[in-house]
């Protein structure tokens, strides 16, 4: 059952405000760790919003965005960090700075969330919502970065939305998109200099089926890129330090769904045509492949600037995991409706695809319980 | 040659289905055991994260109330907490756990973890006197009397036994155990448990000490974790 876009909305509407009352919670069971007590009292709490489009800040990534909101918040709650920066100490307890801090990641995230769970309600069946929500909610990287007062729940928010946007493309083409990817991709670029992969994936995979024109497509790449790299060339972020890349993309990217997308793509592409239903959501294979294939851009880019004291860690490739996210949900939805006509085949997807998502699930919750993320009470 | 529809038919019938299906389900039930018994491990690890700091706080406010603060006895009452979730029978951790929950304003826990480690641990003296500490205070003066006499009944030697075996609890508060450490535990004890024959004789003349008894109310005795 498909929902029209009132009703969607509405019980997306629902979803967001359970997501960010629990977000809400969640920052109360969560230190302030170094790196968010670092951003606010070295670039928040001590350099204007000129100092901080400038660029003009200790932290080593430039883009301004994430900091200027952080800025908005602080200066509507009146708020300065209260407690002294210890510098040796990692974690410090004070609960209305661990959710103040934290309103706007909490927003972007819970956002993000509801947004997936729309775009499924309208275009899929509420049980595909349900579904994706599922498949988002226990990926790793939505629980370690939801409540965190730094850029990667902004980050992971407007990739979810250009991912979806882009795929409107193809589900819905009437659906016009140009202004609000062009507007998404601004904000990528003002968010991290990183985005430059992702927005040159969704000019190129828009290009080759031929959605937009070629002054669109120019202005949708060129504009965000020439942000993204002007802060590129004042920015510290590159030069990192590569070690254990591959535990940390596959911290991003489930290894098991990569299985699935295999066998995704070897019924969707090499069994005959007679005995597949046309599969809707290929057009996402080209896209995660290309998402996937640019962290190794990454450390390509990293392997000729390791000049600092950096480390390469899974939170910078924190974009892969909407990617992951939408491909695994899309590529279900696919291999259920294919399996739909033998109900023994489609017993066997289902079980596996339940099965893959409670396994990830479970793993999740046991990662989650090891760092402690949660175990503080408020 | 076999083609490949009657492959694809094979691969779609229930006699390889039925079969590929339990295999599925085997594979996940033992995989989501496996996973489950990894949660102990996890919960373990949390540890780590959860170590408050700096962990000689405890000690620095034995000694200097005045360092209350409520936020980094928090951090000790999670870290014990969890410590008992993963160690029940680590019994050190129960009195520390009340002496933390009286400083968080919360002392019907305090009591209920108090009690308990003088049910799993009798021979540790502060145990007692912090229960009966928390009594007066609450003008429970018959019980703190009880509790007083049971404290003095413990072998201070057995105490200290105690306090410098305890390698997960008690040692990594007191950092290096050296003399000074020492002297001061040593005499700590010897002061408190002087005062405690002060205590009972005060407490169990309570119906004619009252006023005595509403000063020493208001001294507001501390608690000593050691």
């Amino acid at each position: 059952m498909r929902f029209d876009h009132l009703k969607s909305l509405y019980l997306s509407a629902g979803v967001f405000f359970i997501l960010f009352v629990s977000g809400l919670m969640l920052s109360g069971h969560k230190l302030l760790w170094l790196d968010e007590l670092f951003t606010q009292q070295t670039v928040i709490d001590s350099h204007s919003y000129f100092d901080i489009l400038t660029s003009q800040t200790p932290e080593g990534n430039k883009n301004p965005l994430f900091y200027l909101n952080q800025k908005i918040i602080s200066n509507v709650f009146s708020y300065h960090l209260p407690v002294y920066f210890p510098g040796n100490f990692y974690s410090t307890r004070d609960i209305p700075s661990q959710v103040i801090l934290r309103i706007p990641s909490n927003f972007y995230m819970s956002l993000a969330l509801a947004l997936i769970f729309y775009f499924f309600a309208r275009f899929y069946s509420v049980f595909g919502a349900f579904y994706a929500l599922g498949v988002a909610l226990v990926t790793p990287m939505v629980w370690v970065y939801w409540v965190e007062a730094r850029p990667y729940p902004l980050w992971f928010l407007l990739t979810t939305i250009q991912l979806l946007l882009l795929s409107c493309n193809f589900v819905s083409p009437k659906i016009k998109t140009f202004n609000k990817l062009l507007f998404t991709h601004v904000l990528l670029a003002l968010t991290s200099s990183a985005s430059i992969f992702q927005i040159t994936i969704a000019a190129l995979i828009l290009w080759r089926a031929r959605k937009l024109g070629k002054k669109q497509l120019a202005l949708m790449w060129v504009l965000p890129m020439a942000i993204a790299v002007s802060y590129y060339f004042i920015s510290r972020i590159f030069k990192i330090k590569t070690y254990m890349f591959f535990p940390n993309l596959f911290d991003a990217v489930m290894p098991e769904r990569l299985f699935v997308y295999v066998i995704y793509a070897l019924i969707a592409w090499v069994l005959p045509k007679k005995y597949k239903e046309i599969p809707r959501n290929t057009f996402f294979l080209p896209v995660f492949s290309l998402f996937f294939a640019s962290a190794f851009f990454l450390l390509f880019i990293d392997i000729f600037t390791q000049n600092s004291n950096f480390g390469f860690f899974s939170r910078y490739l924190i974009y892969l995991a909407p990617a992951d996210i939408l491909m695994f949900s899309l590529a279900s939805f696919d291999l259920r409706q294919w399996s739909r006509p033998n109900p023994w085949i489609c017993m066997n997807v289902s079980i596996l695809l339940g099965g893959l998502v409670i396994m990830r699930g479970l793993m999740t919750y046991r990662d989650i319980l090891a760092a402690a993320l949660y175990l503080h009470t408020p | 040659m076999v083609s490949f529809k009657k492959l694809l038919n094979v691969f779609l019938s229930p006699a390889v289905n039925i079969p590929v299906g339990i295999f599925l389900l085997g594979v996940f039930f033992i995989a989501g055991q496996n996973i489950a018994q990894t949660f102990f491990v996890a919960n373990a690890s949390a540890l780590n994260y959860l170590k408050p700091n700096p962990p000689d706080y405890l000690w620095e406010l034995n000694t200097h109330q005045a360092l209350l603060d409520p936020n980094k006895i928090r951090n000790f009452a999670d870290y014990y907490e969890h410590l008992l979730g993963v160690f029940p029978g680590l019994r050190d951790a129960y009195g520390l756990l009340g002496y933390c929950y009286h400083y968080l304003n919360d002392d019907p826990k305090a009591v209920r973890f108090l009690k308990k480690s003088i049910e799993v641990d009798p021979d540790y003296f502060w145990n007692y006197y912090n229960l009966a500490v928390i009594y007066i205070n609450e003008s429970r003066y018959r019980e703190a009397s009880d509790m007083l006499q049971k404290a003095l009944t413990v072998d201070p030697k057995t105490t200290f036994k105690r306090l410098f075996t305890s390698s997960m609890v008690y040692l990594p508060l007191l950092g290096k155990v050296d003399k000074k450490v020492m002297v001061d535990v040593t005499q700590r004890l010897k002061k408190v448990r002087q005062s405690c024959f002060v205590l009972v004789r005060i407490l169990n003349q309570a119906d004619y000490n009252k006023k005595i008894l509403e000063i020493m109310r208001k001294l507001n005795l501390e608690l000593y974790a050691f």
